[in-house]
């Protein structure tokens, strides 16, 4: 027979789940295996998403990649805003920088919380932020938790769906039998387990053929005749009657309604709304894609949830800042995207720093965190932050070197004062990979830590000149708080945000002539 | 000129337009490649002799499916619901359930989330006394995932030297048992995971070439892959066995 048609559609730059097992050879080979049968290679390379600095910036860095498809991505919306970069010193200064940030952009740009997301490599990163945007009264959700299909209480009922639809499922009848609690112990399931074992039949059909104890064996019987009894409905119930039936029946919602806690309420809600869910399923008329010309029952309403995707989930209704993985990010778009904790280890990920492919899988990553943006790119990273309950001292990614300073904004050099690290210019673009002369360990240090001579904090007066070991050499403003708890507030002229608050109790500051 | 071919630029209609396969659309960030994709196949809806339930259009999120038939029917109508379109996942589990029997299952199997593999994987490993740490449940099951994706049934993965020596210097030699008795278990119990719904299917079409390969093959006259970056090995091989295009056949004994 002959060939079928076929038509893949897609870009290398953008594959991020090879820890899924994607083959971006797939995609990268494809041309060449096609080649015998005449193959058409088009590819689209004007973005009507975003402005130029930003699709350049992306070109830009994703040539270090080894291997890919050529092409010359470009963009006609006009040169745009320049990439902002935030360097902070902790974390927490990173939050508090970015949600400044973001304050700032809603009002001078009329943004919509909607328009906003922070964009981070993994989702521990999210607290920060979080903290600081609800200090700041801004709405925003965070993306990646437990999705809600699998949450404990909505799997413990789809499980006793999956028993009915199917008696033989082995896990869901292990979920079920003794939730609630109805007194079939360990000791028994080992049992039916074991004849099961033995006779090479499922669970389900052995148990009323393993020896249990006389109660056990009542309560075992009653469970499968309650099982049967869903069962013999299935043909006349829809999903939504049969469903509320089961919730009702299995004793799973006395369960829940018993609980008076906050968690509980919350889970007595979550099972409402997977009931309400069913029943939309049900009245449902357009016609679904998965199940066209197919009915309403409660089979096929486990299979669309079975095979519910993650990203099903992000609904464009309300208006909040929106935080999540890049990874979560594939496919969106926002007016202003904060790309977060662009740090050696952290982004690329220290997990990824063994190989070359690692390395170039990480790139693509942050490839495809820049490219959600339309107007505004905002990349930020900090010098130290707590990491597996430990503090620790990071570079800035070498992927913030990839991008050349004319696509950044100009007060956002990356040169530093007081001669530390990070080159701006790129040393050739030829085997640099992953090779760059660090030269700085202290590159969070300011000052000289073997001159620094810290006085006493009682010495330290309003209009002073002082040294800060971090932040460099800066001007006491004034001096408030009780005596014993003295807040001095300190402009620091080498820093990006120059007005500080220290407590004096903990600081230790030299004071200049 | 139709006129939703208007709203695209040279390049994007050629790539619409050439209906001709194989076809590869390199599509960067913000390029329409959705809008590509749909109205490649409202075009090809519109050709002569082309029925839309001979059009399967293979996404990774369900959402991706549905925005896809949303914009065709924006161009075609009605016709849009006919197309198959869905995710890899989705679309294999309805072909599956319909040949069940052949591969020894029934049409009812249930779907193993990973909490499921997990917890089934743990009874295998208690049940044969095997130590908790050398088989760490995350590493036995990311084994098997891989191992199905690759197309390595229990019997090869026990034949295969690497895997072997691999498992080997891990301290866990009975990698390959698990891996027999949870396929074993899976079947016993209706259930498929994940990686089954790929890998049952290709075994359905590699032990069916004349009744249900071909089957396929003859129903679907256009493949349409979206994010094709993201496939795995498995996906692709689906994907070439479906179009008829042999690439490497896999000889494995099932």
């Amino acid at each position: 027979m002959k060939e079928r048609n076929i038509c893949v559609v897609g870009d290398d730059a953008q594959s991020i789940y090879a820890f899924r097992g994607a083959t971006i050879e797939n995609i990268l080979d494809f041309e060449k295996d096609f080649k015998p049968y005449g193959i058409q290679v088009f590819k689209l390379e004007q973005n009507y998403r975003s402005t130029s600095h930003i699709v350049q910036a992306a070109n830009e860095v994703i040539t270090y990649n080894k291997r890919q498809i050529q092409k010359k991505i470009w963009s006609d919306k006009g040169d745009g805003s320049k990439i902002k970069i935030i360097k902070a010193m902790t974390d927490n200064e990173e939050g508090k920088r970015v949600a400044d940030t973001i304050v700032e952009q809603k009002n001078r740009s009329h943004l919509s919380n909607s328009d906003i997301a922070i964009l981070y490599r993994t989702n521990s990163q999210s607290r920060v932020f979080e903290e600081y945007l609800r200090r700041y009264n801004i709405a925003y959700k965070v993306y990646g938790g437990l999705s809600f299909y699998q949450r404990k209480e909505i799997k413990d009922l789809i499980a006793y769906f999956r028993l009915i639809v199917n008696p033989n499922d082995e896990e869901a009848l292990r979920r079920t039998i003794n939730y609630p609690k109805r007194g079939i112990g360990k000791t028994s399931i080992d049992k039916i387990s074991a004849t099961a074992a033995e006779l090479g039949e499922s669970m389900w059909n052995v148990l009323n053929k393993t020896t249990l104890s006389k109660k056990a064996t009542a309560t075992v019987l009653e469970f499968k005749k309650m099982i049967l009894s869903f069962q013999s409905k299935l043909d006349t119930l829809n999903a939504y009657e049969i469903a509320s039936e089961i919730a009702k029946k299995s004793g799973l919602i006395d369960l829940l309604r018993a609980d008076k806690s906050i968690e509980g309420m919350g889970r007595m809600e979550n099972m409402t709304s997977l009931l309400d869910g069913i029943k939309e399923f049900v009245e449902n008329d357009e016609v679904q894609i998965e199940d066209a010309g197919e009915d309403k029952s409660l089979a096929t309403y486990l299979q669309s949830v079975a095979l519910h995707t993650d990203l099903d989930e992000k609904n464009d209704e309300d208006d909040y800042v929106t935080l999540m993985s890049v990874h979560g990010a594939k496919g969106l778009e926002f007016k202003s995207v904060f790309v977060v904790g662009l740090e050696e280890q952290l982004f690329p990920s220290f997990m990824s720093l063994d190989s070359l492919e690692g390395i170039d899988e990480e790139r693509r990553l942050f490839y495809v965190a820049i490219t959600r943006a339309e107007q505004f790119l905002t990349i930020s990273y900090a010098n130290s932050r707590y990491r597996f309950g430990k503090m620790k001292h990071n570079e800035p990614s070498r992927f913030l070197q990839e991008i050349s300073t004319k696509h950044l904004e100009s007060n956002t050099s990356l040169k530093r004062s007081g001669g530390n690290t990070f080159v701006s210019e790129r040393a050739g673009r030829s085997g640099v990979k992953g090779n760059f002369k660090r030269t700085n360990i202290n590159n969070t240090l300011m000052a000289d830590p073997k001159t620094f001579k810290p006085n006493p904090s009682s010495e330290i007066q309003e209009g002073m000149e002082i040294l800060h070991l971090k932040f460099g050499k800066g001007k006491v403003l004034s001096i408030d708080g009780s005596e014993k708890n003295r807040v001095a507030t300190i402009f620091f002229k080498q820093i990006d945000d120059p007005k500080r608050r220290i407590m004096l109790k903990f600081a230790k500051l030299q004071i200049l002539e | 000129m139709k006129p939703y071919l208007l709203e695209l630029n040279e390049i994007q209609r050629k790539a619409v337009t050439n209906i001709k396969g194989p076809v590869l659309v390199v599509a960067g960030p913000g390029s329409g490649k959705t809008r590509v994709l749909t109205y490649r196949i409202a075009h090809i809806i519109q050709q002569p002799n082309v029925r839309p339930w001979e059009i399967l259009a293979l996404t990774f999120t369900n959402k991706a499916a549905k925005e896809m038939k949303e914009r065709i029917s924006k161009v075609v109508g009605d016709k849009a619901n006919q197309v198959w379109a869905g995710t890899f996942h989705s679309i294999f589990a309805k072909i599956l359930r319909v040949e069940a029997s052949k591969i020894g299952y029934t049409s009812n199997f249930t779907i193993y989330d990973s909490d499921d593999s997990k917890s089934l994987i743990n009874n295998i490993i208690k049940e044969m006394n095997l130590n908790k740490e050398n088989y760490n449940v995350n590493t036995v099951r990311s084994r098997i995932s891989s191992a199905k994706s690759n197309l390595i049934p229990p019997k090869a993965y026990r034949e295969n030297v690497e895997l072997r020596e691999q498992d080997k210097i891990a301290k866990r030699p009975y990698v390959a048992d698990i891996y027999e008795k949870y396929m074993a278990r899976c079947k016993k119990a209706g259930a498929m995971d994940f990686d089954d719904l790929l890998y049952q299917l290709y075994v359905l079409l590699y032990k069916n070439p004349d009744n249900v390969l071909e089957k396929y093959q003859k129903k679907f006259k256009y493949l349409l892959v979206d994010e094709f970056q993201d496939t795995n090995h498995l996906q692709y091989q689906i994907v070439r066995k479906l179009t008829n295009y042999e690439g490497t056949e896999y000889m494995c004994s099932w």
